[in-house]
């Protein structure tokens, strides 16, 4: 075959997929879901209320924790999932959590890599609002809670981008996973880690199928959270300020 | 306030909709994982997802296979870390010090498969391997160093001290080349540059073999299996074996190329988390008739990746005549022999002929050195006569009929 019959046959075997509700592509497209899921949830849990303190707060260290934060942004992931990895080998620290070759594993290392990205840019998104808007906020008597709730409710369309970028990476991410989750089939394999494993049997035209899925997942996912997004925009842009 | 916020938090709740519905299963709760830590070859093969995965869970549905592919070198190192209850490897030198380490739970490995470590390079061969290595790997390697020097051929290796990694370390200490302490090929202090190292699996390293992007003449050392698994789906269509077949009367002898699966049970002693009934389930299993035969056939009978090596092979010199006067005394003579070519043949194997139908054996001996036996006994009653050892260091257990005899 040549490399074009490989994308041709990929297509068409990716379309003959999504139309015969495949059971083994769905369990993969499900556990990728999951996985995006949990670790996107997770690292919002965190990663706002991290963000909001880095933008907003006045404290020693924060200078530091900024920086900390938007290094993070580009932590390789090989490595996160090596140490993790290592943290949750039998006999290791972590080891009595049974976390490693799970599902739950996967989550703890793409936590990891997305709590940096929400926590940087929701902090940059904060930090983009006017200052005159907090003080304010503070003349009218508002408890620091109240602060940081009206700060996410006007940088509302960077907490989005954060979440847009916490998404995307879980559905791209291979390396971390595929040390904790040791890509195994029906369990931890998802669809980016599948295409590694077709790509090393040689069985391109199946790898592009499963590539083509994940695209389209990915564009459908952002395009919904962009249009909500949009949306935030237009209703911002039309309220007298 | 709670509105706006609830854009993102809809936008998560969506996403978390489209998790639920993607058809995730939950295994029961009651089952226990075994996590057995692999060479790559067993899974790029096919062989995991045809013939090991689905059918050992039918067998043994206690067991959730936790089956990790990766290289030899890290397979090794994970099972020493403790986070493996099986480990299949085919690497005999690390292994070796795996065992001696304490690490197995048995004083030996348990014998599963062969194939053999074959040399692919480009149809026109421009290192003129074939005519001075053909059936040569030492040869064939000084073939390539010899071209690499003078600007006509690159090797690739996969420098990753996987199985084949080190197979190709030991050929080049073989060649008496000039090394680095890495044990590669060494010009001064440094690599050649003829000599290129990949960093990747063996699928990978063979395309980019085939790619060649430092020429186009690139070399490498791989197991069958996996150039067969990729030759035929159409992964590699260019690159040509230029050596195998290695003779008994080359350098390093005919075992040298041979490649031999073994798989280990970890030492409970070492790590007591180890699940070692399921350990041994598996490596029942893969030693099994059933999946020994279901080898033979895979991914065809005429070009199999993998050759099965579990049980000895029984070559009989003289077998029992079809009948027999009542108490008449049968000879049973022969030679066993493991099923890897150029593997030592088992000596003081403990072997006994037995009527298939009955428990009391009708004679009982050890093999000589060779692997040569002789067995008589009186045969009271017709029936199938059959040869069964026990298992015996690398070696499974063995039955096989020598034939039927009828007493009047």
């Amino acid at each position: 075959m040549t490399a074009a019959s490989f994308l041709l046959d990929g297509l068409r075997q990716a379309a003959e997929l999504i139309v015969s509700g495949d059971h083994d592509i769905a369990v993969v497209v499900g556990t990728t879901l999951r996985l995006a899921f949990w670790s996107t949830l997770l690292a919002l849990a965190i990663g706002l209320p991290l963000g909001l303190a880095l933008g907003l707060g006045r404290f020693r260290g924060r200078r530091a924790g900024l920086a900390l934060a938007n290094a993070g942004m580009g932590l390789p992931p090989v490595v996160v999932g090596l140490v993790v990895a290592l943290l949750l080998f039998r006999g290791a620290p972590l080891g009595g959590l049974n976390l490693l070759y799970t599902f739950n594993g996967m989550v703890l290392a793409q936590t990891l890599l997305g709590l940096p990205l929400v926590a940087a840019l929701t902090a940059a998104a904060v930090q983009a609002l006017p200052g005159g808007l907090f003080e304010q906020a503070r003349a009218f008597g508002a408890s620091r809670a109240q602060v940081a709730l009206l700060a996410l409710r006007e940088a509302r369309i960077g907490v989005l981008a954060a979440t847009i970028a916490a998404m995307g990476s879980a559905f791209a991410e291979v390396g971390a996973i595929v040390l904790v989750g040791g890509n195994l089939e029906g369990e931890t394999q998802t669809l980016a880690s599948a295409v590694l494993v077709r790509v090393s049997a040689g069985e391109y035209g199946r790898a592009i199928a499963l590539g083509t899925i994940l695209l389209g997942l990915i564009l459908v996912l952002a395009a919904g959270l962009t249009l909500a997004q949009q949306h935030e925009r237009r209703a911002l842009l039309g309220r007298p300020s | 306030m709670r509105t706006d916020l609830g854009v993102t938090g809809l936008a998560v709740m969506a996403l978390g909709a489209a998790a639920c519905g993607g058809g995730s299963s939950e295994p029961p709760p009651a089952r226990e994982d075994l996590i057995v830590q692999s060479t790559t070859s067993v899974r790029d093969s096919g062989l995991l997802e045809r013939l090991i995965g689905p059918e050992f869970e039918r067998r043994h549905p206690r067991w959730n296979l936790k089956f990790l592919a990766v290289g030899s070198g890290e397979a090794i190192a994970n099972a020493r870390a403790g986070q493996a209850d099986v480990l299949i490897a085919h690497s005999p030198k690390a292994e070796k010090a795996f065992v001696a380490d304490g690490f197995s739970a048995e004083r030996t490995g348990r014998t599963v498969m062969w194939n053999d470590f074959v040399i692919v390079g480009p149809p026109d061969d421009p290192a003129g391997v074939r005519r001075l290595g053909r059936h040569d790997a030492v040869g064939a390697m000084r073939a390539i160093a010899a071209a690499g020097a003078a600007g006509r051929a690159h090797f690739v290796s996969r420098g990753d001290e996987s199985g084949t990694n080190v197979k190709e370390l030991d050929l080049w200490a073989l060649a008496g080349m000039r090394r680095t302490s890495d044990g590669e090929p060494a010009r001064g202090s440094r690599r050649p540059a003829w000599y290129r190292k990949a960093g990747l699996g063996m699928a990978d390293t063979l395309r980019l073999t085939e790619q060649c992007p430092f020429g186009r003449d690139c070399y490498t050392i791989t197991d069958r299996g996996t150039l067969q698994q990729l030759a035929g789906n159409g992964a590699i269509r260019r690159l040509a074996i230029v050596m195998d077949g290695q003779t008994a009367d080359a350098k390093g002898g005919a075992g040298l190329m041979l490649n031999v699966y073994d798989v280990y049970a970890i030492n409970p002693a070492k790590y007591p988390r180890t699940k070692i009934a399921g350990a041994r389930a598996f490596m029942q299993f893969l030693t099994s008739r059933r999946f020994q035969q279901a080898l033979e056939r895979y991914p065809s009978r005429e070009r199999p990746g993998f050759f099965p090596a579990a049980a000895p092979r029984v070559r009989l010199t003289s077998r029992p005549p079809a009948s027999l006067a009542p108490g008449q005394s049968v000879t049973v003579a022969g030679r066993v022999e493991s099923t890897v070519p150029a593997a030592a043949a088992p000596a003081g194997l403990p072997l006994a002929l037995v009527r298939s139908d009955a428990g009391t054996p009708l004679a009982r001996a050890r093999t000589a050195a060779g692997g040569a036996f002789r067995l008589t006994g009186r045969v009271e009653r017709s029936g199938e006569l059959v040869l069964s050892a026990p298992r015996f260091g690398q070696l499974s257990a063995l039955r096989v009929s020598v034939g039927r005899v009828s007493v009047p």
